[in-house]
């Protein structure tokens, strides 16, 4: 896992765990949840790997489609909690 | 063990005076953390919630509505409000912020059936409060209630075995939930069945990660282990998703003999959890893994038992049962010291003539398997019936009849519903299955239902929803549930036909009908297919249609314009 590229990371998860098709086309800007790509459980899935791999810990209000509705959102999600 | 007291709160107090020091809950947090918090901690806990309730204006008999995760605070309200006399109704709460736009909808068809006089939310479900205000009950933040209510104060009911003690949502078929309605005497006979079936004693011990909005996590755990003395470890179901080890490392940790879970967690924890995660874990001491409230696959079954052996879990500790809310809670149990019977049967002949004929592995293309969900509990007896209202022998399969003591009143304002379920002394529970020496094989439903990890919808959930999306035809649709034996539940397929006048490309149909199903039932759709206008009005109507579609997808007989794919 390269720390320097969490965006790639993301991608590539969701691509080979959440939709199964790891050579598949994701773009950044796309609306996994709200547009029925990834469901409760999914997203759940999402939650633990953003945990064990950045290191954070999201809140339940945290895990919500304002933050993880696309790569874009989730990237700078973590990078923001990162921070704080 | 179980107790002659004629209520639920008799014998919650009936435990304080035998048994105030033992354990009666704990919280295993995310990282598997937990405390054992004594009994009359949390009964006087408990007490003061339901005292604050009545301070906030709970009378004995009134309705509350709970649309909270299971952690401490919302189990010591929801026991609060019955010592208090309330009778509790718990609706889940949205798991992804953002999604399930329509539980404002559900909360207010709930409460208002229920003539709900209060209506409890926290931060999980806050984003609620704007659309429920000023429906005719109050709205009350659980954090409010902290340290507001005195124990001492409360004044202690005494309902008789007749009254109503609590309502738990089903699916319903008009898109919103059906209440069904449980009396005293229903639910401890439901309790009492359960501690004979599974022949649990005081020296049990419960984990479970079932939510407490579930009828399973709410009896079959929640009332069951605080009324019986047994010690309960929680889990919140969110965490047990994040990381499935959790729940089997909960169980080593608190010695807990007995668990449940719908299939779908058995599929995901055999395959999600690696042998780093079960370092130290032992299961040996488990004497029941119990399998409910979906679908039971027999591969699930035989997965997890195996992934699991080398950690000590025995094959007869893997378990089934079938239960429904109507029924208040299990029904029917595999036998303590035994595995349950999984039959290989002819596929043609179930479908064709109804009835399951044992075949060898040999016809293997041509049969399936179905798995026993055990004997009725001591008191019940279950009939198998025909379309013709006659009583099937073993083997024949048809609706389940359950002649019960912990039959459900009935559903809140569903007389044609109830003039369906309740024929007699019988609870038809729209559930198709077979009898064999006295054990029930479920095979299917009478109604299609969809059963998505646990938890079940009506094709008609579906309908509104797909009332908002510009192009299709309105009420010309299917949806059902195919069977996933990879994940070990359903996945969500939806047909409909378009209009031929509309100029909307199918790509944003098919886009925004996923999009609409999940902002509004935070649901996926795995698999959605669009059919010319026309195509569908050809066909039978009502409960048929969608098994009849979900039969000619099965038979690659649909031909769609358009088509989307999780796959």
């Amino acid at each position: 896992m390269e720390a320097t590229d969490p965006k790639k990371a993301i991608r590539q998860f969701i691509l080979n765990e959440v939709l199964e098709t790891p050579d598949g086309d994701l773009a950044d800007d796309a609306s996994l949840i709200s547009d029925g790509l990834m469901n409760s459980l999914s997203t759940l899935k999402l939650v633990s790997f953003l945990e064990e791999t950045f290191g954070i810990e999201l809140a339940a209000h945290e895990i919500s489609v304002k933050y993880l509705d696309s790569v874009n959102d989730i990237t700078n999600f973590v990078a923001e909690k990162q921070v704080s | 063990m179980p107790s002659p007291a004629r209520s639920l709160q008799a014998r919650l107090r009936d435990r304080l005076e035998r048994d105030p020091s033992g354990r009666a809950l704990t919280f295993v947090d995310g990282r598997g953390n937990f405390e054992w918090i004594p009994y009359e901690t949390f009964y006087r806990e408990a007490a003061a919630h339901g005292h604050a309730l009545s301070e906030r204006g709970l009378q004995p008999g009134d309705a509350c509505v709970f649309v909270l995760q299971s952690h401490r605070e919302c189990a010591a309200a929801v026991i609060g409000c019955l010592l208090a006399g309330g009778i509790p109704t718990l609706a889940a709460p949205p798991v992804v912020r953002g999604l399930h736009s329509n539980l404002p909808e559900v909360v207010r068809h709930v409460a208002g059936r229920t003539r709900a006089r209060m209506v409890l939310l926290g931060e999980e479900s806050a984003s609620l409060e704007p659309d429920l205000a000023d429906e005719g009950f109050s709205l009350c933040e659980i954090t409010e209630l902290a340290g507001q209510g005195d124990p001492d104060s409360l004044v202690p009911v005494d309902p008789a075995s007749e009254d109503i003690v609590a309502r738990q949502l089903t699916s319903g078929t008009t898109g919103l939930p059906k209440v069904c309605e449980w009396r005293q005497q229903g639910v401890l006979a439901s309790l009492d069945g359960m501690v004979d079936a599974m022949d649990l004693s005081e020296s049990d011990c419960f984990a479970n990660w079932t939510p407490l909005y579930h009828d399973m996590g709410l009896v079959n755990n929640f009332f069951l282990c605080l009324a019986h003395g047994i010690p309960l470890a929680l889990l919140q179901a969110s965490d047990f998703v994040k990381r499935p080890s959790l729940w089997l490392r909960a169980v080593h940790a608190t010695g807990a003999t007995t668990t449940w879970s719908p299939n779908f967690g058995f599929a995901m924890t055999a395959q999600r959890v690696t042998d780093a995660e079960m370092e130290g874990v032992t299961l040996d001491h488990v004497r029941g893994f119990w399998n409910a409230a979906e679908r039971i696959h027999a591969d699930s079954l035989l997965q997890f038992r195996d992934r699991f052996a080398p950690h000590g879990l025995a094959p007869e500790a893997v378990k089934t049962n079938f239960g429904c809310a109507e029924n208040v809670g299990g029904a029917t149990f595999t036998s303590p010291t035994r595995t349950p019977e999984i039959e290989r049967i002819d596929r043609h002949a179930l479908h064709e003539e109804g009835v399951a004929r044992p075949v060898d592995v040999s016809a293997n293309g041509d049969s399936l398997l179905v798995v026993s969900t055990g004997a009725p509990y001591p008191g019940m007896t279950i009939r198998i019936v025909g379309d013709d209202d006659e009583t099937l022998p073993d083997g024949h399969v048809g609706e389940v009849a359950l002649n019960t003591p912990s039959r459900m009143v009935g559903y809140l304002e569903e007389p044609d519903e109830n003039a369906q379920a309740i024929r007699g002394d019988e609870l038809f529970t729209g559930d198709i299955g077979y009898l064999r020496n006295g054990e029930l094989f479920w095979t299917g439903r009478v109604r299609e239902r969809i059963n998505l990890h646990g938890k079940k919808y009506d094709p008609s959930d579906f309908e509104r929803v797909l009332f908002e999306v510009e192009g299709l035809r309105e009420g010309c649709f299917a949806a059902f549930g195919i069977d996933d034996e990879e994940i070990g539940s359903q996945r969500l397929v939806i047909v409909s036909e378009t209009r031929a006048a509309t100029e909307r490309p199918h790509e944003e149909i098919l886009r925004d009908i996923r999009r609409q199903v999940s902002v509004q039932m935070s649901v996926s759709v795995s698999e959605i297919l669009l059919l010319p206008q026309g195509a569908m009005s050809k066909t039978s109507s009502g409960k048929r249609r969608h098994r009849f579609y979900r039969d000619l997808h099965a038979t690659g007989q649909l031909e769609p314009v358009s088509s989307w794919s999780d796959q």
